[in-house]
């Protein structure tokens, strides 16, 4: 081993993620020496934009932002670092078979209209859903903002906050009460299908959630990932993702946050149960006395830990998170703007090609025998209109999540396959945008494969660990792990492998942070 | 006017049957009526064929509570448990995997796939058995009431939490992940080979309209673990004489408390008046009285069917229409000329005894549920085969055979509609023999009568809506204080003098006696009757 550098920080925190960055400023702000390592050459992680050809550029590997939590911005003063948030965003056009269009507003009632021109009694329906999400919104945001507790576990501080929510949610009454509780462990789809007729509706309504998890919309528990995906969201950042990840550098910084880029962990090292330091590929060690890890779980317990840092069960505890990754990116070079059919009105900025609950459910069907899907679904964004930067003058990019594509596709990934994944998801699109083909200028796929090999992303997986029930809460990533303290001693996980689950909330990094600092070891 | 009953029981269904037995033996003037000719609903032996007696739905007993066979004396009216001793899995490759009640014979086998899934094998077992202790006083009490402010019902529910909180931390991990995760992938925590894991999922997808990759499925694997029978878990077992065997003891249990039971009597409508039930009417127009009228068909046909929407709050009806019923299974009893050998383990020998499974890997279960969720029965389906005849001879001729083959999937909303089951009904039979051939050349040649059950069978003849063989998915929402509605989960209903006793209360499906027993119960300590 190198001999150590005089150089010594309070904490290393491995990734430069939206998570790794709020992590990074939460404990600077508490005046400990921070330094952020990030592997690859640009900061911000998955949030990182970049040119994918020349002259046109992403707002990072994901593309919605608005699910930053307020939490967040609030206690770093992101706003006051640049971040501007825009309140009201852009309209969702539900792009179905057969020209079926369908409007999604942040307003309430002009949904409801659209939704009018489909069915009178969804219409009725859907003020009463949103109305009763409404009621169950602040329990849902309260469990999203706090450090998940073990009821079994807790201390007298923890029982507490548990007994706080209880009571919240005992306050919503008995009928709603039961009605929460009745409605978290099912299916989207028997869960919608109990509210509204319109299948497009359905299904436009049902995709956030199934982003990250590896179910459709029949699997059971899909509800509980609907609710912890879209209540998360709030005011979107403008800019996309990589506004929200520079706002966050900036606050980093002006806390005294150090950032290097092409700095990959290869070890953490460990000493008497505890962190010593970590240890760089070029070979460089340097010394702390508390890790947190916003790269993925597994990649932190098993491939950073010495193999003998972690006993046989918390190991193999780490090598059970599911982390199957299923959605492939592709981001397209357009020389003007997506024009749907039949669509007039402003500048289309977002749009959702699930036809109903069954194209989504069959989408999944194909990871399950790791094929791509046939037909997939589409979530895409046109992120060039709210920052006209991205493109050349007049033209526009697309973000795309293409729905599904497993990382362990059967005889693996080849730049013929990605090439046919990509001319499916344009095919899908093209139904709906005749103008788009003579559009195109280039197009990029990155299929999970590659998120996991440039991203380093554990199993090609958006969000580090799948979203499900069973890796929810205190068992996000796991058991051993679920409160961000690992087995061993000074070793955090922050990333988006922990609570809150997935999107990228900052809330994970933030609430480690905070567990650090109360465990004195940040 | 004829002398009020003190409980009218509507369907002999075990359950029913439980219920009445538990309030004549407290002492109360109790009448059972059953629509069909023979008492039993799902748990009915029928001589269907001259010397061929089937289990004709219900075919293994794992799930009936040890404490209700002890209180009714079962064993003295005749209650005979056989016990089968192995669960035999052939695969289309010749190979073959069975496990036995020997442990160290299953290790052996086991260990022919992989060496270290025989290590861990015991292993789960025994956490699967500790896991049963925790869900045991939860399935033999009434549901927990986690709305209810009362004191006493808190200390209940602080009780349940108690006990998970004195398991080691290890324990109650597996124990929420059972509770959540899938069938296949809780099984991949413990086991790498397909060949044991595929047999072993099965549990998880009975009577259920999910797949082994469902979530929420790991939960149904403790349900069928619980199975014990004088206290041993993870013992199955066949009725002498059939299932209806069963049904048929505790009729004798009932009777001799002074019970009375009518067969083809089905019932038409619980008469309602005052928002109170006071008895129920035949479909000949005859009127019964009774101060107790107790439901032992399924929570959709009490509410929606013989109570009547005019007499139930809207939210219920509502809440009923959207009850996830969606049978998934069929059924076919075939009657033998002789027995055919499997290709992959030859001979007549002990691992025919048991159950045996053809499920070969999980894909193939998955694919099963793919065709299933998009509304065609499996192209190759999950079929569980006992052959009760090699244990008890008195169910078939001298030399022949019947074969009870239980199958999944066959949804009940086929494309075209359930309706149209009658037409498909020989394609499915047809689907099954194939299928079977396949590991047991010959079968179809050995076979002298068949009996072909769909969901829309199940329906029709024993009055399962949808055919669901639990009278309600077993999922999360429709457990415990959420089975059947919220509100009422303890037996009771919206209408005064109606209560409910079978399978669509908790702690649910399966021939497990269970709600019969609670509800009886109940009824008795509200002290209306
Ligand atoms: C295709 C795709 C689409 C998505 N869509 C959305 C969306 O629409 N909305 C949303 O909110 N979220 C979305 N997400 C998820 C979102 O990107 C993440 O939840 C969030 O960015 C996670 O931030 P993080 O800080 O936890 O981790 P990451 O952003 O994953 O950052 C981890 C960082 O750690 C670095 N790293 C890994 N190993 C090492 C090492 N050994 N040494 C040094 N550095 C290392 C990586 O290079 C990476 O920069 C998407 C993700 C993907 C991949
Ligand atoms: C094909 C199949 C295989 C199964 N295999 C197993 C197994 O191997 N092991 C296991 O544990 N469980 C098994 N089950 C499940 C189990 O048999 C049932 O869950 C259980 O028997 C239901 O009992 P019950 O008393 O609650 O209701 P039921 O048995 O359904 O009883 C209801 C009774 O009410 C009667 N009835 C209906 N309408 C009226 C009316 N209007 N008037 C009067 N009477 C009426 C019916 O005829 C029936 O007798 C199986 C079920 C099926 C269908």
């Amino acid at each position: 081993m190198n001999a150590p550098t005089r150089e010594r920080f309070d904490c290393v925190v491995i990734g430069s993620g939206i998570n790794g960055l709020a992590a990074a400023a939460t404990l600077a702000r508490a005046e400990r020496r921070v330094l952020v390592l990030e592997a690859s050459e640009q900061l911000g992680g998955t949030a990182a934009g970049e040119e994918f050809h020349p002259g046109y550029r992403t707002v990072g590997v994901h593309h919605d932002a608005a699910l930053l939590r307020p939490l967040v911005t609030r206690s770093l003063d992101l706003e006051r670092h640049g971040l501007v948030l825009r309140r009201s965003p852009a309209p969702t056009v539900l792009a179905g078979g057969d020209g079926a269009r369908l409007v999604l507003h942040a307003d309430a009632d002009r949904t409801r209209e659209e939704i009018a021109a489909h069915s009178r009694r969804d219409a009725e329906s859907y003020g009463a859903w949103r109305a009763q999400l409404g009621r169950f919104r602040p329990i849902v945001e309260r469990l999203l903002d706090a450090p998940p507790s073990d009821p079994f576990e807790a201390d007298f501080a923890e029982l507490g906050t548990l007994a706080k929510t209880g009571l919240a949610l005992r306050l919503l009454g008995g009928r709603d009460m039961t009605e929460f509780l009745r409605i978290l462990p099912m299916s989207l789809a028997d869960w919608l299908g109990g509210w509204f007729e319109t299948d497009l509706l359905a299904a436009g309504i049902a995709a956030g959630g199934l982003e990250g998890t590896w179910m459709g919309p029949r699997s059971e528990g899909s509800v509980f990932t609907w609710f912890a995906h879209e209540q998360s969201r709030g005011p979107e950042a403008v800019g996309g993702p990589a506004a929200v990840a520079r706002a966050l550098l900036a606050a980093a910084r002006a806390s005294g946050v150090e950032c290097r880029t092409e700095a990959e962990v290869r070890r953490v090292c460990v000493e008497d149960g505890g962190v010593r330091g970590v240890e760089l590929a070029g070979g460089q060690h340097l010394a702390c006395g508390a890790v947190a890890a916003a790269c993925g779980p597994r990649r932190a317990l098993l491939d950073l830990l010495p193999p003998t840092a972690l006993e046989p069960r918390h190991a193999d505890a780490a090598g059970s998170i599911r982390c199957r990754g299923g959605i492939a990116k592709l981001d397209v070079a357009l020389s003007g703007p997506l024009e749907l059919a039949g669509h007039g009105g402003p500048a289309v900025e977002r749009v959702c090609t699930a036809e109903g609950l069954e194209a989504l459910e069959r989408a999944f069907d194909a990871l399950k025998y790791r094929r791509a899907s046939e037909r997939p679904w589409l979530d895409v964004r046109v992120p060039s209109h709210a920052d006209p930067t991205l493109a050349p003058d007049g033209h526009h990019v697309l973000s795309i999540l293409v729905h599904n594509a497993p990382a362990d596709l059967a005889g693996g990934w080849d730049d013929e396959r990605r090439a046919e994944l990509t001319g499916r998801a344009l095919d899908t699109l093209t139904a709906h945008a005749p103008t788009l083909p003579e559009r195109v200028v280039a197009t990029r796929c990155t299929t999970p494969d590659q998120l996991a090999e440039r991203h380093r992303l554990d199993g090609g997986h958006l969000y580090q660990a799948e979203r499900a029930l069973d890796q929810a809460l205190f068992l996000r990533p796991n058991a051993d792990c679920g409160r961000y303290a690992t087995p061993v001693g000074g070793l955090f996980l922050c990333g988006s492998g922990s609570h809150p689950p997935g999107p990228a909330s900052g809330a994970a990094g933030l609430l480690a942070a905070r567990a650090m600092l109360a465990a004195r070891q940040g | 006017m004829a002398r009020p009953y003190d409980a009218i029981i509507i369907g002999g269904g075990h359950n029913g049957l439980i219920c009445a037995a538990t309030l004549a033996r407290a002492g109360r003037r109790v009448l059972v009526l059953e629509r069909r000719h023979v008492l039993g609903g799902a748990a009915v032996s029928e001589e269907v064929f001259e010397g061929f007696t089937f289990s004709v739905c219900s075919y293994v007993v794992s799930l009936l509570r040890p404490w209700i066979i002890r209180d009714l004396d079962l064993a003295r009216h005749g209650l005979r448990i056989l016990p089968l001793d192995c669960s035999f899995s052939p695969l289309p490759d010749g190979r073959s995997l069975a496990r036995w009640g020997d442990p160290e014979r299953t290790r052996r086998e086991i260990a022919a796939f992989s060496p270290a899934d025989a290590e861990v094998y015991g292993e789960y077992g025994r956490t699967m058995m500790q896991m049963g202790r925790i869900v045991k006083p939860l399935i033999d009490a009434p549901a927990p009431r986690p709305t209810s402010l009362n004191p006493a019902r808190l200390v209940e529910i602080l009780g349940h939490a108690r006990r998970l909180q004195a398991l080691p931390r290890s324990l109650r991990t597996r124990f929420l992940q059972m509770m959540t995760m899938s069938a296949a992938d809780f099984l991949d925590l413990w086991f790498e080979s397909d060949v044991l894991k595929a047999p072993m999922s099965v549990s998880g997808i009975i009577g259920t309209y999910q797949g082994v990759r469902s979530p929420g499925t790991a939960y149904v694997l403790l349900h069928h673990y619980m199975g014990e029978i004088d206290g041993a878990f993870r013992a199955w077992g066949l009725a002498q004489g059939g299932t209806g065997a069963v049904s048929l003891a505790i009729a004798a249990a009932a009777r001799a408390a002074g019970c009375e039971i009518r067969t083809e009597a089905p019932v038409e409508r619980v008469l309602v008046r005052g928002g109170t039930a006071r008895g129920v009417v035949l479909a000949g127009g005859e009127e019964l009285y009774a101060r107790t009228v107790v439901s032992g068909v399924d929570p959709r046909l009490t509410f929606l069917g013989l109570v009547g929407a005019e007499h139930l709050p809207a939210e219920l009806c509502e809440r009923m229409r959207h009850f996830k019923l969606r049978g998934s299974s069929g059924k076919v009893n075939l009657a033998l000329d002789h027995l055919p050998e499997f290709t992959s383990r030859p001979g007549i020998g002990p691992h025919m005894h048991g159950d045996v499974a053809i499920a070969p890997s999980i894909e193939y279960l998955e694919r099963a549920f793919d065709d299933a969720k998009y509304g065609e029965p499996s192209r190759r389906p999950y079929i569980n085969v006992v052959i009760p005849s090699l244990s008890d001879p008195s169910v078939a001729p001298p030399g022949k055979h019947v074969m009870s083959c239980f199958v999944q999937y066959a949804p009940y909303h086929v494309n075209g509609g359930a309706e149209t089951w009658p037409e498909r009904r020989a394609a499915f039979g047809d689907t099954v023999l194939e299928t079977l051939e396949e590991y047991m050349p010959g079968l179809t040649s050995a076979v002298l009568h068949r009996q072909v059950l769909t969901p829309w069978d199940l329906e029709q003849e024993f009055g399962l809506s949808e055919g669901n063989i639990f009278h309600g998915e077993l999922s999360l929402d429709q457990l415990a204080f959420l089975r059947p509605a919220p509100g009422w989960a303890h037996y009771q209903t919206p209408v005064a003098g109606l209560w409910m006793c079978a399978s669509g209360t908790h702690p649910g499906g399966g021939l497990m006696g269970a709600p019969g027993a609670l509800a009886a119960r109940a009824m008795l300590a509200e002290g209306s009757l």
